[in-house]
This record gives C-alpha cells, structure tokens and sequence, in this order.
C-alpha cells in the first residue's frame, strides 16, 4: 500500500497538518520549552475530555452545543460542593452533567426535536440557570486537595485524566458491543431499531455520557484556575466540534473516533498556543478557529451530498 | 402439517397518520410451509410483514405465536421466539463490516463481556462463503459491497441464529439469476427443516413454484388466497391485478 495513503499519515500529516505544524512551531521561540508544552497539555486537557463526548454523540449522529455551559456548572457545582469533600464535589459535578445529558437525550429521542435546537435549548437554559446561582460571579476556593488537582509537574493532573478518558472511550468504542450498536445507530437509525437495538436508549447514553464528561472537565478547569467561573467555555462547543470533525467524525453520524478527535485537538491547541506566543489578538485566534470549522463543515457538506444515500 | 399454525395474526389494521395501510388482514403461517405475500407495489405486503417482524405495533389485531397472543415491543420480542427477518430494505449499518452486521444486536461477547471479533468474523465467513463461496473479503464496510453481498448478509444472518418463521422480503432484489436459484434452494431446504416461510416477490413465476399458498393484498386489504397448487400464473396475477379472486374460496386455513 501506499504509504502517502495510510490512515495514520494522513492523520498526522494533512487532516490535519499536525506535524508540519510542529516543524513550523519548531521555528517559534519557547515553543518546545517544557514550561510551554505544559501549558499547552494544560490548555488541551479539559476541551479534550469535553471532545470525547461530543465524539461519540456525534458517532451516534448527534450534536452537542451544551458542552460549554455543562462545563461551567460542572465547575461551580464542584467548588460550591468541596466543604462535603473532593468525593461528593467530583461526583456532584459529573451527575449533574449527566442530568443535564439526560434532559438532552429526551428531548433529541422522545420529542424528536433536532439535537443542534436541542441541546442549543439546553445550553441557554444551563447557561442561565448558572449565572442565576452565582449571581453571574465566579465562586472562589481555598481548597488544598483541589486546587493541587489543578497541578502536576511536568505532566498536570488533568492531562493525565484526559489520557485516561480517552483510552476508556476507545475500549468502549472499539471493544464493546455497545460501541457498535452507537456506530450503528448513527449511520441507520431505521436498520438499526430494525436489528433491534434499542436506539433511543443508545442515543440518550450518548448525551449522558456527554453532560458527565464535560461536567469533569468543568471540575478539572475550575481546579486548575481555583474558582468556578458561569462565564466559561462559551467557545468550548465550536472548537470541541472543530475537533471531532477533524478527527474524522462527521456531521451525518457513523464516524469518527477518539483518537483522531484527540490529534484534531492537539492541532487546534498547538495553532492557538502559537498563536500566543506570537501575540496574535484573540480576536483573530477566535476567527482562525471559525474559519476551521467553516472549512470543515463545508467539505463535511460536500461529501454529504457526493455519497449517494 | 400441524394443528396450530406457527404464527397466526388476526384482523390486522395499522395506520401512519391518515393513511391505512393494513385494513384488517388476516394470515398464517404453519410449520414447513412457505406462504407467497403478493400484490402491487403500496399494497401493504411490508408493513404486514414488519409487523409480524416486531418493527411495528398493529393499530389493532392480534398476534399470536404457537397459539398464544404474543406483543411485539421491538424486533427483539421477534426474534427471541424465532421470527427472523430479512428486511426489503435490508437493515444493514454501511459503516460496518460484514460480521458487525451480521451479529447486530446479538455480538459473541468473550467471557469478560469484549466483543468476540475473531469467533465473529470466522462464524460470519462460514456462513457468508455457505451462500455465496466468492464471498470472502467480508471484513470491510458493507457499503462498499454489491448489492448481492449485501443481500447475502442479511438473509445469512436471519437463518443463522435459530429460525422457526422466516420472513423475506424481495429477498432476491439484488441477486443475479445463479445467486437467485441459489436462494429458492435455500427455502426448500428450511421448508424441509419445518421452518415456516413468509415470501413477499414480485416474481409470480417463481412464487408458484416455491410456494405452498399464495395470499394476495391490495391497498391493505386481502384480496384472497388459493393454493399454489390448484392454481395458475394467470389466476393470480388476474388477483394481483383486479384485486378479486374468480375461483370460490377452498375454505383452506385453521
Ligand atoms: N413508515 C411509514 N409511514 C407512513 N406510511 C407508510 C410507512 N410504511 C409504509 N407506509 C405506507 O403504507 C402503504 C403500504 O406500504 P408497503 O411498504 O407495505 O407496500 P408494499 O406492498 O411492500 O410495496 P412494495 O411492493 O413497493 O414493496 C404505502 O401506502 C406506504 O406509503
Ligand atoms: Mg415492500
């Protein structure tokens, strides 16, 4: 076979240019300084473990635009639950992301209301019901324990977390019955109920798993800058989409996976990490990504409409 | 043949919204014995037949299984009393392979509960190369397969998983003449086995010389049913095609 031609060149060499990105980097002063790459570790290890769950909603021929506003009451809940223990706040963060998730899966499989309406209803109203609670200020915690989960050197804690997530969303994807049934469903719904998979169960596991893991993220973001802010993660879905798309995922549902979602973020995260170290305006950084994922969502169109159905 | 039939269902309705498709249908199916479903295309021959596939709830009527009334949720409820289905439109996932597709819903699972894919892909190739001994490069998405291969994986994973009533619809659509006289092989040796068929084609020539008896449908309703062999292409294609019977009814059934 032709080498210019395997799954994994193209990952790493055009969709995307990952690494002559990183020769080009190699250019850019303190790039590969280790006090960078753990910023930049840092900067992709909660938008990763958020990117998972879109990944496999989008797998399921889903879409979650809730995932920043989950992450910002994931990280209040956290701080606001830490007098009852690191247990409780953790767990708290993440049943709350999975309630949220639920309510999602409901409205996309019961009242089959398209998932982008869907979960753009749930942000909003999570978005608000945050702000409502904090009063629209960040809560602050002097916690020890927690805010040394927001640590770890060289390799911080959270990145560590992401690795973890990542390689259980594979087994579960690759290795399980159920990571087919979730391919199944996103690429025929109709053949898949027809084969007798339970396809709104699936579909709604999809989001939950979604609302939790970016319930943690949230957590994990909030221990890392020592405060649950509610304004967080507004751009969190456009560049968690710009990911999975990137990683092979596809807006018709049916593909995509983990680890292809993980190089499209280490991509996003090394452009914007540069980005910084050249002082380029974050108002710029802001349309550089909304150009990716313009470009994206235009080929992934394109392709829709060549692939005969 | 024996006194009850394998399947039985009664005075069948169903409607989508404002549409009737099935306007109180009757029809059975006895063990070893293929029963031919005909009629024009809209007639209603896929929903009566993904009703009793578990895809559908009947609007009203009954079902019943060896007797007894039975309600399908899914086709799971389906298939755990050996109804199985190869679907007209095949009910295949394009982004799988041929064993992901063939074990849907009902993966080999190892000990610790991981998907079994070594003893899957050996199950789906010896069943798949049973029908089709050309068929070996099965573990690529099916949507780059042909049309036959695909038909091959639906109807090879609804005979292979305990079978006592088979439905199929169209299953010969995309086959080719060898492929087809391959398949009618194939119903004559599961009717041989004692397994109960239901055959929706729009080949009447084939349907009479496959089948035991031949219900006909037009817009949801029975027109009526004849034995294969006290009748005639031209009878049943004159039912197909009137949608009303010349000869009196042989009062044959339960
Ligand atoms: N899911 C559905 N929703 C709405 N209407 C449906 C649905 N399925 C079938 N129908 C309608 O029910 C009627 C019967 O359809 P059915 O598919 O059973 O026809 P058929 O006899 O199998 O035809 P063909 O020979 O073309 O396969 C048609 O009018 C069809 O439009
Ligand atoms: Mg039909």
């Amino acid at each position: 076979m032709n080498a210019l031609a395997s799954p994994i060149f193209i990952r790493l060499f055009v969709k995307p240019p990952l690494v002559p990105l990183l020769i080009v980097a190699t250019f850019v002063n303190g790039f590969w300084s280790v006090g960078n790459l753990r910023t930049l570790a840092e900067a992709v290890s909660t938008d990763g473990i958020v990117v998972v769950g879109m990944t496999i909603v989008m797998i399921a021929g889903g879409f979650d635009l809730s995932v920043g506003a989950v992450m910002a009451m994931g990280g209040v809940a956290a701080v606001v639950l830490l007098p009852y223990g690191i247990v409780v706040s953790a767990v708290g963060a993440a049943v709350l992301g999975g309630v949220s998730g639920t309510l999602s899966g409901l409205l996309v499989t019961r009242l089959r209301i398209n998932p982008f309406i869907a979960t753009l209803a749930m942000m909003v109203m999570v978005r608000g019901a945050v702000l409502a609670y904090t009063d629209t200020r960040p809560v602050v915690s002097l916690d020890d324990t927690f805010l040394a989960l927001g640590g770890g050197y060289p390799v911080p804690y959270a990145f560590m977390a992401l690795i973890a997530v990542i390689a259980l969303a594979y087994l579960l994807l690759n290795t399980r019955p159920w990571g087919r049934h979730v391919y199944a469903v996103g690429a025929d719904e109709r053949a898949a109920a027809m084969s007798g998979l339970r396809v709104q169960l699936l579909k709604t596991q999809c989001y939950v798993i979604s609302g939790s893991l970016s319930g943690i993220a949230g957590l994990l973001l909030a221990a890392r800058l020592g405060t649950g802010s509610p304004i967080i993660g507004e751009s969190t879905p456009l560049t968690a989409a710009a990911a999975a798309l990137i990683g092979g995922a596809s807006l018709r549902g049916g593909e995509g996976s983990v680890a292809g979602a993980f190089v499209g973020l280490l991509f996003i995260g090394c452009l914007v990490n540069v980005m910084n170290i050249l002082g380029v305006p974050s108002y710029y950084q802001r349309m550089t990504i909304g150009g990716l994922l313009f470009a994206l969502v235009v080929t992934d169109g394109m392709l829709m409409r060549l692939r005969p159905r | 043949m024996a006194a009850n039939p394998l399947v039985e269902m009664v005075n069948i309705t169903r409607n989508f919204g404002g549409v009737h498709a099935l306007k109180g249908v009757d029809l059975s199916v006895f063990a070893g014995e293929v029963v031919a479903l005909l009629g024009h295309n809209g007639a209603g021959k896929s929903v009566l037949a993904q009703i009793l596939s578990g895809v559908y709830p009947p609007t009203s009527g009954e079902i019943k299984v060896d007797g007894s009334p039975v309600h399908f949720h899914s086709p799971n409820d389906a298939r755990r009393h050996g109804i199985e289905t190869i679907y007209q439109t095949l009910a295949l996932a394009d982004n799988l392979d041929a064993p992901s597709n063939f074990f849907l819903g009902r993966e080999l699972r190892t000990s610790l509960g991981f998907l079994d894919k070594r003893r899957m892909a050996e199950e789906a190739a010896a069943a798949l190369v049973d029908l089709n001994p050309n068929f070996t490069d099965i573990e690529r998405p099916v949507r780059q397969m042909s049309g036959g291969q695909r038909q091959a994986i639906a109807i090879a994973r609804a005979i292979h998983f305990n079978v006592r009533v088979l439905i199929m619809d169209e299953p010969t659509a995309a086959l080719g003449p060898h492929e087809t006289a391959q398949v009618a092989a194939l119903i004559q040796r599961l009717r041989d086995q004692g397994i109960g068929i239901l055959l929706i084609s729009h080949d009447v020539r084939d349907v009479m010389r496959l089948s035991d008896r031949i219900v006909v449908l037009k817009n949801g309703e029975l027109v009526g049913e004849v034995r294969a062999e006290e009748s005639d292409e031209d009878e049943v294609v004159e039912m197909i095609i009137r949608g009303r019977k010349l000869a009196p009814a042989d009062g044959d059934g339960p």
